[in-house]
Order: structure tokens, then C-alpha cells, then sequence
């Protein structure tokens, strides 16, 4: 298949088309958050479209469906990225010398992606609780611990550097 | 009322989003067509999606999936309360906490979680087989007003009605009623709709609202769970932790078995009774594989959960075999967790302080 074919047949898709329109920035930071601004969120982003288009003849709803896809490729990976480079680089390691702003995205960084997850899904995508265990393929009380813990977490690492 | 900490995780999430690069939206994603060399997966995957694309027509793409068939349902054994089960003492509050005798490599952790708001009033409904053995169930949640908005879901078959899909057969219909959201979660949408007009919410007292089924029930439903009132809660759970992820993690919930099963896959349930507590082994679809879980009933109104998505179930009945339930101050005690009270008031609210 050759490119212009296949811009042509996609163009003839305005519902997918529009979607993708749509979608894509709010996915993109979506992405960036969840891989703390990780350098293939295009690439992932991309990939879970593809995904969604795949499935696209029996999806009841395509924007939680596209934010399920995100959330998991982007958990694979950071899998694949390993531990040793999940700091946000736009993060200073001295938490005693950067913004409080700062210091908190680089200890949001450092929690397990679950937590992270469960964290954006609920502070930045603003979802219920519901919402989020249903995209995390996990149960209402498992995300409510997820945040529990994040956030005592958080809290302790916080009380450390005051 | 968010805490500091809520607040700054929004502003601050906010705030990175805003420094994400500029993506370009441009359909068909021309960057990736024209990629050789090691972008070459862009290339294949475009090929994939265009097939895709165009397999799926031009219409109906983003509508309402195929309507699922009775036949399609799960088949839960029988899932009535054991005959014993009584309710807990006090349905404001968790009775049972696990407490877990582990000799594994890994640390365990407890904590609660914590859902601060009344959760409203929530039973289910399934119609059963000649045997006894319900065959569906379909769970109906009245939520205070206000307390969610659902701004996902898909408009259904009726006006003011959504879809959304939640995993597995399993869709949630919303809607709301003199104010006061709705939703029903079940495999069997057309039965669902069916029910919606039977349904009605009513004013149990001035802070807390239930609902009451109206008329003979649609299909043969019978009711299996009666509604009960979701207050402020603090569940407990423990869990493994390796900084990555949980291998399993135990928790108590505060719903009936019934209602613990309805939300997930319901095909693999088997009935399994572990300590003298009987309950299902349950598989549920996930984002990153599938969740293994063991729903037991220590009451007719809390169940005990241990899940894992790696564990097998043998592997989660040897863990669910350690655990003992103990009073709050003993799981505070265990974990190391600060002690929490919790007080009915006469209003019907709940005041929870650590």
C-alpha cells in the first residue's frame, strides 16, 4: 500500500478522522503525565490509536476506550524503560533547591506507575473513582488505596524535606 | 473540601500538561507514512490501521455496539447468602479487617482507603433459574445529588440515558431523577432498559434517599441484595508492595457478595469456600491482563476480596488461607496505621476522625 492510497482511504473516515482530531492533544498530555514527559509519548499516543482503530466496530465508547489504551501502553512502557530512568527531566535532584512545584512532580515521578495513574486520572482527567478503576481494570476500593497510599506518601516525603 | 495536597496535585499536573510539546493532530499523520529505516513499526502500523479503518465502514464506527443476547449473559452459581451469613454489627462501619500470617519474600503493607462522600444507596437485582442459581444480576446504585456527573458515557437508547462500557459484557446505563444520579451496571442491556422505568427513587429520611422497584419486575428479575446506604467508609487493605507493583492485595468491601461479583468477567466464577467463608473465584478483564479474584461473604453485607493479576488461584487460596479477620484497633495495631472512629450521626451523615 502506498501513501497516497493511504491517506485517501483514512480520508474518507470523517468519524475516525474527527476523533483523532479531536483527541490527540488531551491524549498527548495524557501521555506526557503518565511517562513523566517521556520522549515517545508521540509514539504511544499513535499506537493506541491504532489499537482503538482496531476495535473500533465494537467500542461503546471510544474516549475511555482511547484513555483504557493510553494508560496501559503507557505502563508497558515505563516497564520497558526501567526504574532508573523515571525522573521527569525537567526535575532537579535536590529537592531542597527547586520550586515546591517541582519537587512534588519529581516525587510524583518516583511513585509506582499504578499510583502515578490513579493520581492523573483523578487530579488532572478529573474522573470518579468509577472511571478510574474501570480504565485501570481495577476495583473502586483498589484506586481509592492506590490514592491512599500515594498520597501518605507523598505527604511523608513532603515532611522530610520541610 | 480538597486537602492542600489535592490542590497541588491539580495545579501541578495542570501546569506539566501545559508544558507538553505541541503535537500535530494532522490526519492522516503524514510523519509516520514517510518514516523508514528504524521508525519502520510506524510504517506497519499505519498499514494496520487503515485496513482497520476501513473495515470498519463508514458507519457506526463510534455507535452503540452490538446489543448482547440473554444468551450471553454469565452464569453465577449460586450466589445467595449462606444461609448462616448475618448482617455486620455496625453498617456504617467495616467489622472484619484481614490481618495476613505471610512468610512470603515480600513486605506487607496496610492501609485504608478512604471514600470521604455518602455513596447513596445501592442493591442489585438478577433473575434466578428453576435451581435457585440466579443466571444475571444487575446492580442499581441512587447516588446523593450531584455526586457524579458520568460525562463519559455514550447517549443510549433513551433520552438522557448513557452508555458506558466497563469491561468485559458489563455496561453502566446513568441517568438521573428528581436530581439524584443513577446507574445500573449489568450484561444484559436490553433487560437493563427494560428496568429503568421500574426503578424509583425515594426519600428514606431528610439526608439519605434509596429506591424502591416499582410494578412486577421486567423478565423474571427478583431482587437479591435490597438496597443499602453507602456512607463515608474506610476500607481496609493490605497488599504487597515492590515499587512497582502489587502481587496481591486483600481487601474488604462493603457490599454484599452479589454486588462484589457484578462489574467483572463472570464466566470463569467458581464456588469456593476458604475458612468456613463461602464465595467465588472470579476473573475480571483488565487494562494489563486479567485480575484473579476471590470474593468471600463474612457478612451478608461485606466481602473479603484477595486479587493479583500474576497469582493463580490455587496460589491466591494458599494466601486467603492465611488471613485472619481481626477488630479495627488490632489491623491499626498489625500495620501500624493510625486508629480511626467513626460516628452515625442523626442526621444520617457519618463523621470519621483519625
Amino acid at each position: 500500500m502506498n501513501v497516497s492510497s493511504t491517506a485517501a482511504m483514512l480520508d474518507g473516515e470523517p468519524a475516525f478522522v474527527d476523533f483523532y482530531r479531536n483527541q490527540y492533544q488531551r491524549s498527548f498530555r495524557l501521555a506526557w503525565l503518565l511517562t513523566n514527559g517521556g520522549s515517545d509519548c508521540e509514539d504511544l499516543v499513535q499506537d493506541a490509536f491504532i489499537r482503538v482503530s482496531k476495535h473500533a466496530d465494537r467500542i461503546t465508547n471510544p474516549p475511555a476506550y482511547l484513555r483504557t489504551t493510553i494508560v496501559s501502553v503507557c505502563r508497558d512502557a515505563q516497564r520497558r524503560q526501567g526504574r532508573e530512568d523515571r525522573r521527569l527531566r525537567l526535575v532537579a535532584a535536590d529537592a531542597t533547591s527547586v520550586p515546591f512545584d517541582t519537587h512534588l512532580l519529581a516525587l510524583v515521578a518516583e511513585l509506582p506507575y499504578a499510583q502515578r495513574a490513579a493520581l492523573v486520572l483523578r487530579y488532572w482527567v478529573d474522573m470518579p473513582d468509577t472511571e478510574i478503576a474501570a480504565t485501570l481494570g481495577v476495583r473502586p476500593t483498589t484506586v481509592r488505596s492506590l490514592v491512599h497510599r500515594a498520597t501518605r506518601r507523598l505527604h511523608q516525603e513532603l515532611s522530610h524535606a520541610n | 473540601m480538597p486537602t492542600d495536597l489535592e490542590t497541588d496535585l491539580r495545579r501541578v499536573f495542570a501546569l506539566t500538561a501545559e508544558l507538553a510539546p505541541d503535537a500535530s493532530p494532522d490526519w492522516p499523520p503524514l510523519t509516520l507514512v514517510t518514516q523508514t529505516g528504524p521508525r519502520s513499526k510506524r510504517s506497519s502500523t499505519i498499514t494496520v490501521l487503515t485496513g482497520a479503518v476501513a473495515a470498519a465502514g463508514l458507519i457506526g464506527v463510534f455507535s452503540i455496539g452490538s446489543l448482547r443476547s440473554a444468551d450471553e449473559t454469565g452464569v453465577i452459581p449460586s450466589v445467595q447468602p449462606e444461609p448462616t451469613l448475618r448482617p455486620s454489627l455496625h453498617p456504617e462501619l467495616i467489622d472484619a479487617y484481614p490481618i495476613l500470617r505471610w512468610n512470603g519474600p515480600e513486605t506487607i503493607y496496610g492501609s485504608f482507603s478512604y471514600h470521604s462522600d455518602d455513596q447513596g444507596w445501592g442493591g442489585t437485582v438478577g433473575i434466578v433459574d428453576a435451581s435457585g442459581t440466579p443466571i444475571t444480576a444487575i446492580k442499581i446504585s441512587v447516588f446523593p445529588p450531584g455526586y457524579s456527573t458520568f460525562p463519559d458515557a455514550t447517549p443510549g437508547r433513551i433520552d438522557g440515558v448513557g452508555e458506558t462500557a466497563v469491561g468485559g459484557n458489563f455496561v453502566t446505563l446513568t441517568w438521573a431523577m428528581d436530581g439524584r444520579p443513577l446507574t445500573m451496571v449489568g450484561d444484559n442491556l436490553d433487560l437493563m432498559y427494560e428496568l429503568i422505568g421500574h426503578i424509583e427513587p425515594e426519600r428514606v429520611t431528610p439526608s439519605t434517599r434509596g429506591y424502591a422497584l416499582r410494578g412486577d419486575l421486567p423478565g423474571g428479575l427478583v431482587e437479591l441484595a435490597v438496597p443499602q446506604h453507602r456512607v463515608a467508609m474506610r476500607n481496609p487493605t493490605i497488599a504487597t508492595d515492590d515499587g512497582q507493583s502489587n502481587r496481591f492485595d486483600i481487601s474488604v468491601q462493603d457490599a454484599p457478595l452479589i454486588e462484589s461479583l457484578v462489574g467483572g468477567e463472570l464466566a470463569g466464577l467458581e464456588s469456593v469456600t476458604i475458612n468456613g467463608f463461602h464465595g467465588y473465584t472470579s476473573t475480571h478483564p483488565g487494562s494489563y491482563g486479567t485480575h484473579r479474584v476471590l470474593a468471600l461473604a463474612i457478612s451478608t453485607d461485606e466481602t473479603l476480596l484477595v486479587s493479583s493479576e500474576t497469582m493463580s488461584f490455587a496460589e491466591l487460596q494458599a494466601v486467603a488461607e492465611q488471613i485472619e479477620l481481626a477488630d479495627e484497633a488490632t489491623f491499626a495495631a498489625t500495620y501500624a496505621l493510625g486508629s480511626t472512629s467513626a460516628v452515625l450521626l442523626d442526621n444520617g451523615d457519618v463523621s470519621i476522625s483519625d
